[in-house]
């Protein structure tokens, strides 16, 4: 049985003034051991995903989803109760900016600890030892002293190791990390992958890494969902979407990466912009920016399997993979 | 720390200085003598003449302000021309009532005002959090004298719930402390809420949520105190303009406070209790910034409140 | 006196219990408690300045100071002299210079001292004596080697402050020759000159008895530690808040006071007195505020509970005889046919009478057939075009702000004055301000005044308002300074004169020819009106004192009492 197993989950905002759909029928799953990558532009959706998955989504957007079952449990059918219970227990995340993710009046002993008083109704000193050691696990230096600390004293990756830490300290089975190094320095990012990478083969826990980075998902992930305005495009293992790219966004945004090798090489970018969600174009989404373009795509498509863990949403990439 | 204090302490003691000097130039200027009402209206010129003189009121005017500073720093404020009674003396035993009465009205504004911002603003756009605003835009806009008598004349003349004037018993407080307290009690909750909606968008409070905390202790134990900080300034300040007298509620209750003192000595142009009650006002002020500049890094950690 | 008085804005709610001259009068309820005890309630809008007797001066005071102090003489229930502190009045000599008096044995100070002759001269040396700064001490002047203690006195002070020691007696005379100590309860006093208002100034408060040891212990705390052969003593005195008396226990008269004691309430305005008063919070209600007299006055509840007496009072405008256009007589008495007195009346409930002239009717003297000027405004147009001013003329009209009644007198006669063609300008100031600009010579030209009595004598308005030759460059009682040479010459006899009636027919020659003269606008006496709880028995007022209680009591038997608050 899968960790997570999402079936067609989308959140819309019907009241807005022109209302649309930041995700839209979204669905995958996340195997015991593996590491899920979502993978797409600013706006994709991805975040919105993740944020359903534990209902944090803004006041006015509505969450519809078919079924989310983690370890087989169908969080839909969830009170609002029984989802607090999921948040930070069943399911951590871990997020962009960790310096606006940490409250500045609390210390970050304060803060690793308190999902297990608020969870497990640890008594304090109990709770304080137990995120202590939580810190030193993430690799905090002197985690005694740094637990008193406050988040301004602390630099950019040890805030990062903080709320690493602060989210999983209650053992979630899922975690959930937003862009966990996009405001790090490149030496510290390194050193928080590592980190997780260390945490995921020594716990019992899946990871969904929420990324705009190629690089990192080629490092990080097993498999890979490409998002595309609020939908799924391309879905499949990691090795396969580098060595042979099926739908023609993939294959545009694994081409407009820079390598380093060739420096001659015009940047490739893609043209035209991400649509308008209250205004998408019926039938392929990504349509109008497609140098593949045909008689065929103004029909909508489906996300198929076209190939055994290889899901596509392009009739046209099937005529590829062959 | 205390570096900081000293600091302050010094631009107080400059503002005090700054506000004395203002003050004895204006009392100075009036055109009422003193003299003729320290003597009573039936002096004659002999009297008067010997009496100015006497007071030392025919010295330059520079000379009675160094006169006046000089006592000042030793605790004296002087005496009442009308009562003989000394300056301090009288703010001392004045104080308890206004202190009492501002004690009332901040405890409404902190126990009613900041719950309220917090929960309007937890939900906000709804029909409670809409009554409220139009509650709290009323509330900010009733004249203190205007409400005082009305809650006098209802609840206590015709009402006979509580004592109409004057400050017998703990019960002789309690209409002016609402008084007070309605006046403010908008203000700060508006100030909590605007606050609060502002640090509820914050990613801490996002991520607090996805730990799984009950949304009172997200509300209380992360956003609160982050709203709060703003708060604390404008309260002490609040707090200070309060202290030095609160005229208009004292005057409608007849509390024997320093603000109704204030307001006796103009009248009777009891020049030294007028300068008196002015400094006192204006130490409030800069005891309260003093106060405040202390507490603020209690409250937020990111102040540093020494060499790192 | 000028200041305080009904229309001013603090007025002393008190209550007097009457020294023991009389004896009880009124029925106390039989056997019951119900006739002694308790306290009675009053307030006052600020603090008196001093409970010291040769200080207080002035209406909120005196009724107080009276709790505490006695002097030799009172008033009974009018304006007759009776005996005090005194036995009985005092015989006096044929050249009217000299007095001597007998006192009641027997009387204790509150500190237990039993009171003798020798605490008069004391006291009245005490008033006299510059370093007190009394107030009062100009009305002892006339007291036989009291200028020439005074010089003395007055030298001392000023070796004593050249040499920086405390003073000594280095100068003579030392003693005021004219008081005497004949024995121990026999007192003596000789005057320069005959002066029949001797008797009404030794019944002042500034006459009272105050024992030296209490000086000397107390110093210049005496004001707020009296010690007196009054009926009460102070309790408790907290400045801007409260004032307690407390019975005296050692009062010569067996069953007096009545009450236990007196709880003064100070601060607060007369709307919010009124509100407490209605609600029983106040046992006693000084002045009845003017937004609320109609209703009290037509409330069957509270209607019988009002008492109201004129008050030895004269407001009026003072015409400025020295500056123009009030230098012609034709214009000041177009001034006082063109304002209507009867609506000024009305402008505060028709509470007072028109005035006539310059004396008010409880006065003994006062001549109800006066020749006075009517309502005339077309008489008044005639005088002012004859003056000069067919057109009219624009004058600044001072008048004091702190009590809402006063602008709207002024502006009743502002309107007056419009209709013939004199444009009146209100200038509102601070009541010291005022004082003090209407004393200063060729200043104001027309200014809202009153006077009070200090005693009801003439002399105490004609002599002190009117007497050209008392004309002062500031600080002027005189606010008209008004000067006629015939006047001051009546004035000047009728103070000599033993001759009681003969005095008084002088008086009123007096007031007539100033009537005529017109250096005011005579306005109005005030009628003032006290508010009582139907508990509070046997309340009257007093022409005098204006607060006085002959056998005041609280009926606690009373079914309003109990259901007080």
């Amino acid at each position: 049985m899968p960790v997570l197993n999402v079936e067609n989950l989308s959140v819309s905002f019907p009241c807005a003034r022109r209302p649309f759909r930041a995700v839209d029928g979204v669905s995958f799953a996340i195997e015991e051991g593996r590491t899920l990558a979502f993978v797409g532009e600013t706006g994709c959706g991805k975040t919105m995903t993740a944020l359903a998955l534990l209902r944090l989504t803004p006041p006015m957007a509505a969450i519809e989803a078919q079924s989310v079952a983690l370890s087989g449990r169908d969080l839909t059918r969830f009170s609002s109760e029984e989802m607090r219970a999921v948040r930070g227990r069943g399911i951590g995340m871990v997020f962009q900016d960790p310096a606006a993710a940490l409250n500045p009046v609390l210390t970050i002993g304060e803060q690793v600890m308190e999902a297990l008083r608020a969870h497990e109704r640890l008594p304090r000193r109990l709770a304080w030892e137990r995120a202590v050691h939580q810190l030193g696990e993430v690799g905090m230096p002197d985690p005694a002293r740094a637990a008193r600390r406050y988040p301004h004293e602390l630099s950019g990756g040890l805030k990062q190791r903080a709320t690493i830490a602060a989210a999983i300290i209650c053992r979630p089975s899922l975690l959930i990390a937003d862009e966990p190094t996009t405001a790090l320095d490149v030496t510290v990012q390194a050193q928080i992958m590592d980190l997780l990478a260390r945490l995921l083969a020594e716990r019992r826990m899946v990871l969904l890494l929420i990324t705009h980075d190629l690089g990192l998902v080629a490092e990080a992930a097993d498999d890979v969902a490409v998002m595309y305005a609020g939908r799924i495009v391309e879905r499949t293992d990691v090795q396969a979407l580098f060595a042979r790219p099926l739908h023609p966004y993939a294959r545009d945004l694994l081409a407009s990466v820079p390598r380093l090798t060739d420096a001659t090489h015009r940047l490739k970018s893609i043209e035209g912009t991400v649509p308008d969600l209250a205004d998408l174009p019926p039938g392929c989404v990504y349509a109008p920016r497609c140098s593949e373009r045909a008689e065929g795509c103004e029909r909508p498509q489906d996300l198929e399997e076209i190939a055994p863990g290889r899901w596509v949403r392009c009739w046209r990439a099937r005529w590829w993979a062959e | 720390m205390t570096r900081q204090i000293a600091l302050r302490l010094g631009w107080g003691a400059l503002t005090l200085l700054g506000t004395s000097v203002i003050v004895f130039l204006l009392v100075h200027v009036v055109p009422a003598d003193p003299v003729r009402t320290y003597a009573g209206p039936q002096a004659d010129k002999e009297t008067l003449d010997r009496l100015r003189h006497e007071l030392r009121l025919d010295d330059p005017l520079w000379m009675q302000y160094g006169r006046f500073v000089g006592r000042a720093l030793r605790g004296d404020l002087g005496q009442s021309l009308i009562t003989r009674q000394p300056v301090i003396e009288a703010l001392r035993t004045r104080f308890p009532a206004t202190l009492a009465v501002s004690l009332g009205g901040l405890a409404i504004w902190v126990l009613a005002g900041i719950p309220i911002g917090v929960v309007t603003a937890r939900y906000r756009d709804t029909p409670f959090d809409r009554t409220v605003l139009v509650l709290s835009m009323v509330s900010i806009s009733l004249p203190t004298f205007w409400l005082g008598r009305i809650l006098q004349f209802e609840l206590a003349y015709r009402g006979g719930h509580f004592p109409v004037a004057g400050l017998v018993s703990w019960r002789h407080l309690i209409l002016p402390s609402v008084t007070l307290g309605i006046v403010g009690v908008g203000y700060y909750a508006r100030l909590v809420h605007s606050n609060m909606i502002e640090v509820l968008t914050q990613d801490y409070i996002r991520a607090a949520r996805a730990r799984g905390l009950p949304e009172a202790l997200v509300l209380f134990k992360h956003a609160l105190p982050n709203a709060l900080i703003p708060v604390i300034t404008v309260l002490g300040r609040d707090a200070a303009a309060l202290l030095g007298g609160v005229v208009f509620t004292e005057t409608v209750f007849a509390l024997p406070g320093v603000g109704s003192l204030a307001v006796q000595a103009v009248l009777s142009m009891d020049v030294p209790m007028i300068v008196g009650t002015t400094l006192f006002a204006a130490a409030m002020v800069v005891a309260a910034n003093v106060i405040v500049d202390v507490l603020y890094p209690l409250i937020d950690p990111r102040i540093k409140t020494g060499r790192q | 006196m000028r200041s305080g008085a009904a229309l001013s804005l603090g007025l002393a709610v008190l209550a007097l219990v009457a020294p023991g001259c009389r004896r009880p009068s009124g029925p106390a309820a039989a056997g019951s408690d119900s006739g002694r005890g308790g306290v009675l309630r009053l307030a006052v809008q600020t603090d008196i300045q001093s409970l010291d007797p040769a200080i207080a001066y002035d209406t909120f005071s005196w009724p107080l100071v009276r709790l505490v102090y006695q002097s030799l003489l009172d008033y009974d229930e009018g304006t007759t002299l009776v005996p005090g502190l005194a036995e009985r009045l005092p015989s006096i000599s044929a050249d009217g210079r000299a007095y001597t008096f007998r006192l009641r044995r027997g009387v204790r100070f509150s500190n237990g001292r039993e009171l003798v002759a020798r605490d008069f001269v004391y006291s009245i040396e005490r008033v006299l004596d510059p370093q007190t700064r009394s107030p009062g001490e100009g009305f002892f002047r006339n007291t036989r080697g009291a200028r020439a203690f005074q010089e003395a006195r007055q030298k001392d002070g000023d070796l004593a402050r050249e040499r920086g020691v405390t003073r000594e007696r280095w100068t003579s005379p030392t003693r005021v020759v004219g008081l005497q100590e004949i024995d121990r309860y026999t007192l003596r006093v000789e005057l320069e000159a005959p002066d029949l208002t001797f008797l009404n100034i030794m019944a002042m408060p500034f006459a009272s008895a105050v024992p030296r040891e209490a000086v000397a212990a107390y110093g210049d705390q005496l004001y707020c530690h009296p010690v007196g052969t009054g009926p009460f003593t102070l309790k408790e005195w907290r400045r801007g808040t409260r004032m307690r008396f407390r019975r005296n226990a050692r009062y010569y008269v067996r069953g007096q006071p009545r009450l236990d004691g007196v709880a003064v309430m100070v601060g607060g305005d007369s709307v919010v007195h009124q509100m407490m008063f209605e609600r029983g919070e106040l046992d006693l209600e000084w002045e009845i505020p003017l937004p609320d007299f109609v209703r009290i006055m037509g409330d069957p509840k509270w209607k019988p509970l009002v008492d109201s007496e004129l008050i030895a009072r004269t407001a009026y405008l003072a015409l400025n005889c020295e500056l123009k256009p009030f230098t012609d007589v034709r214009v000041r008495r177009a001034m006082n046919y063109a304002i209507n007195k009867e609506r000024v009346l009305q402008i505060i409930n028709g509470r007072g009478v028109v005035a006539r002239g310059v004396l008010p009717p409880t006065m003994p003297g006062y001549d109800p057939h006066l020749r006075t000027y009517s309502y005339d405004p077309a008489r008044a147009k005639q005088l002012l075009a004859e003056a000069g001013y067919r057109g009219g003329f624009a004058v600044p009209l001072w008048v004091r702000a702190d009590t809402g009644q006063e602008v709207r007198i002024a502006e009743a006669i502002q309107q007056d004055l419009a209709e013939v063609g004199i444009k009146a300008d209100l200038k509102t100031v601070a009541f010291a301000t005022l004082i003090d600009a209407m004393g200063r010579r060729k200043n104001v030209q027309l200014g809202l005044f009153g006077w009070s009595q200090d005693y009801p004598d003439p002399s105490n308005f004609l002599d002190v308002l009117l007497r050209g030759d008392r004309i002062v460059e500031v600080n002027c009682n005189n606010a008209a300074f008004y000067s006629n040479p015939q006047v001051d010459d009546l004035l000047r006899r009728a103070a000599r004169d033993t001759d009681a009636k003969r005095r008084l027919g002088i008086y009123q020659q007096v007031e007539q020819t100033v009537v005529d003269d017109a250096p005011w606008v005579f306005l109005l006496h005030p009628l003032h009106f006290t508010l009582h709880q139907p508990w509070l028995r046997d309340h009257r007022l007093h022409p005098v004192w204006s607060e006085r209680y002959e056998g005041l009591w609280l009926d606690r038997s009373d079914a309003a009492w109990r259901r007080r608050p």
